[in-house]
């Protein structure tokens, strides 16, 4: 019997959990969550993320909360506090360590030297 | 002992390899990136999305593979997919997402120019077929549908301009990479007046240009503390994906062709003269001063046979599309050459070289009663396979090239590379089994080249040794071309009715 199309098409698939992520982006999601939304088991699900995406399911939703982060400290509009919890960190302090660990940047550091100070 | 790092800003991935000076494989590693469609025609990638994806796969894999075993990173070469436009303002924020190659919207903008007299001559002098891919038509379209974002445009840079400028500081564009925008003079390297005109900008709205082997400056002192690299490291700027893909098959020189079987695909020939299409057909892009790649692309080579796979295959486990296609194949293996006379036009995606026609869909010809599952296999896989044969054919109108190097995932399947010998009717050589990508290893050959480790990239490019070969069968040749004949027969004679059902698809 011909399966259910969405059992095929990883990529589509992930498509959807990554729109899913970052519409609910400050929800601190687990990965028994992700899996669920995506009708796999725990292990099956982090193998395949892992061999789509080069990256552990937690370690690809830090990803997007960091690039999103970046956009919003790019703007000089919102404060570095509630950019760490509409990302989806659970403290400023959290997310200034995870940032400064990849960037080499603290987040106030990063918006700084990004942005000329403008009128 | 010194190493040599690669990073190639992929279409849906970044992938970092490092190579010893000799060009043994240390490591690699991959992280990818979604590409979003907000409406169909549109593919965009978010910018910041893909610095942090590099930085963090760059970061990880440095930490595993590098560090610990005490490498000295002497370079970093760069490369990247073609055809991107990311609009900055004037603090250098990107003005939303980066349009990608595969992005649509600027299909009349295309269409209009390709057809003016100003089309033939911007052809001529940049070397890129005027299509919606290009840069040209894609700020065009910025132009005159999105005002806005174009007014508060400073600069329009590629994907890979933006991320070396996230490292640096500093605003560059590779000879390579602005070849492909359709805007660059191939002939003078300089921006092209006629076509910057055409687009409504100046040339301080592009990156400055610069040779393939170009240092940036030094990366900046926070990304060195966190990479743990020192200051000495040596970035260059390196190429498109596609003139790497093609430096690092040892395709260089007369005689040989490279053949690229990813989801998209294309063939190509490298040489020291541009290669003059009166039809527009081939594209010709910049390597360095006196080296170019000229060939033609092919928007339906993988994509279609995982569609195929996952329309009709048998899964057996959730979400196996490997062991799905593997199967396929095999069974595609147990028909003769020519699907007893099935043949597949490949254009679901609508098709650039040779026929541009962005309206082409897909169409089986020929179906009879004894036709069965495993025929519809074959037949995809050849209808394939003639597209490529196909832009070969109007290459070597140019240019005779008497064997091919195969790379890209597919042409790892013995019977796509056999199938690819036969229907060219020429040696076929596949990088499969050597460990490394041919991207990869042709940034490693420009760093080395740069490193003076090769006097120039001819004695670089002599160094590839390609293990598999393919050779040619006459009577399965034979039994193609006929073939291939109706299927070309058949691309003409459909035109009207191609133009006819995408009209009717645009509707839906």
């Amino acid at each position: 019997m011909r399966q259910n199309n969405s059992r095929r098409d990883f990529p589509q698939t992930f498509m959807k959990l990554e729109q899913t992520l970052r519409e609910n982006l400050s929800h601190q999601w687990t990965v028994e969550e992700m899996a669920a939304l995506v009708g796999l088991g725990i292990t099956a699900f982090s193998e395949k993320v892992k061999s789509f995406t080069g990256f552990s399911p937690l370690n690809y939703l830090i990803n997007i909360r960091i690039s999103e982060a970046i956009k919003l400290l790019k703007r000089q509009d919102v404060h570095v506090t509630d950019i760490a919890l509409d990302v989806g960190f659970y403290s400023s302090q959290h997310f200034a360590t995870t940032f400064k660990k990849l960037t080499g940047y603290t987040p106030s550091e990063f918006r700084k030297k990004n942005i000329p100070v403008t009128d | 002992m010194d190493c040599v790092i690669t990073i190639e800003i992929g279409t849906g991935a970044i992938r970092v390899a490092a190579f010893d000076l000799n060009g043994t494989v240390i490591g690699s590693s991959k992280g990818s990136y979604p590409t979003f469609h907000a409406k169909p025609n549109f593919s965009e990638q978010d910018p910041e999305q893909i610095f942090i994806t590099m930085l963090y796969v760059l970061k990880n894999f440095l930490n595993e593979k590098v560090h610990p075993k005490k490498y000295n990173v002497a370079c970093i070469c760069f490369s990247s997919a073609m055809h991107s436009v990311l609009p900055i303002d004037k603090n250098g924020v990107p003005l939303g997402n980066a349009m990608v190659w595969s992005d649509n919207r600027a299909k009349k903008e295309a269409d209009d120019l390709k057809h003016s007299i100003l089309g033939k001559s911007l052809y001529k002098a940049t070397g890129t077929p005027i299509h919606a891919m290009s840069p040209l038509n894609k700020i065009i379209w910025l132009k005159t549908n999105d005002k806005n974002r174009f007014s508060s445009t400073q600069k329009f840079l590629s994907i890979k301009t933006y991320i070396i400028q996230q490292l640096t500081g500093e605003y560059v564009v590779d000879y390579s990479v602005a070849s492909a925008t359709g805007m660059l003079n191939i002939h003078t390297l300089k921006w092209e007046e006629e076509a910057l005109q055409h687009a409504g900008i100046q040339t301080g709205a592009l990156a400055d240009v610069v040779s393939v082997f170009y240092s940036p400056k030094k990366l900046k002192k926070e990304f060195q503390t966190s990479l743990g690299l020192h200051d000495k490291v040596k970035l260059i700027i390196g190429s498109s994906d596609g003139c790497m893909a093609t430096l690092g098959s040892g395709v260089w020189g007369d005689g040989k062709a490279t053949v690229t079987i990813e989801e998209s695909g294309a063939v190509r020939v490298a040489g020291k003269e541009i290669l003059e299409d009166e039809t527009q057909r081939l594209f010709n892009y910049v390597l360095t001063e006196h080296d170019y790649v000229s060939g033609g692309p092919t928007n339906n080579a993988g994509s279609v046979f995982e569609w195929y796979a996952k329309q009709f295959g048998d899964f057996k486990k959730a979400f196996d599309l490997e062991d799905c296609m593997e199967n396929l194949i095999n069974d595609a293996s147990k028909v003769a050459p020519g699907s007893e006379g099935l043949i597949f036009l490949p254009y679901l995606q609508g098709e650039r070289a040779p026929i541009w026609n962005a309206n082409a869909r897909g169409v089986y010809f020929g179906l009879n009663i004894k036709h069965e599952q495993q025929h519809f296999i074959r037949a995809t896989i050849e209808g394939i396979l003639y597209a490529f044969y196909s832009i070969g054919k109007s290459l070597e109108e140019h240019r005779c090239f008497k064997s091919l190097s195969a790379n890209g995932s597919f042409s790892a399947y013995p019977l796509w590379a056999q199938m690819m010998a036969d229907i060219f009717n020429k040696p076929v050589h596949t990088q499969q089994g050597s460990g490394s990508d041919s991207v990869a290893v042709g940034s490693f050959l420009l760093s080395a080249t740069a490193l003076g480790i090769y006097k120039d990239l001819d004695e670089a490019a002599a160094t590839v040794n390609l293990p598999d070969q393919f050779f040619p069968q006459i009577q399965n040749h034979n039994v193609y071309m006929k073939h291939h004949a109706i299927y070309e027969r058949l691309t003409e004679k459909l035109l009207d009715e191609f133009e006819a059902i995408a009209e009717l698809q645009q509707e839906n």
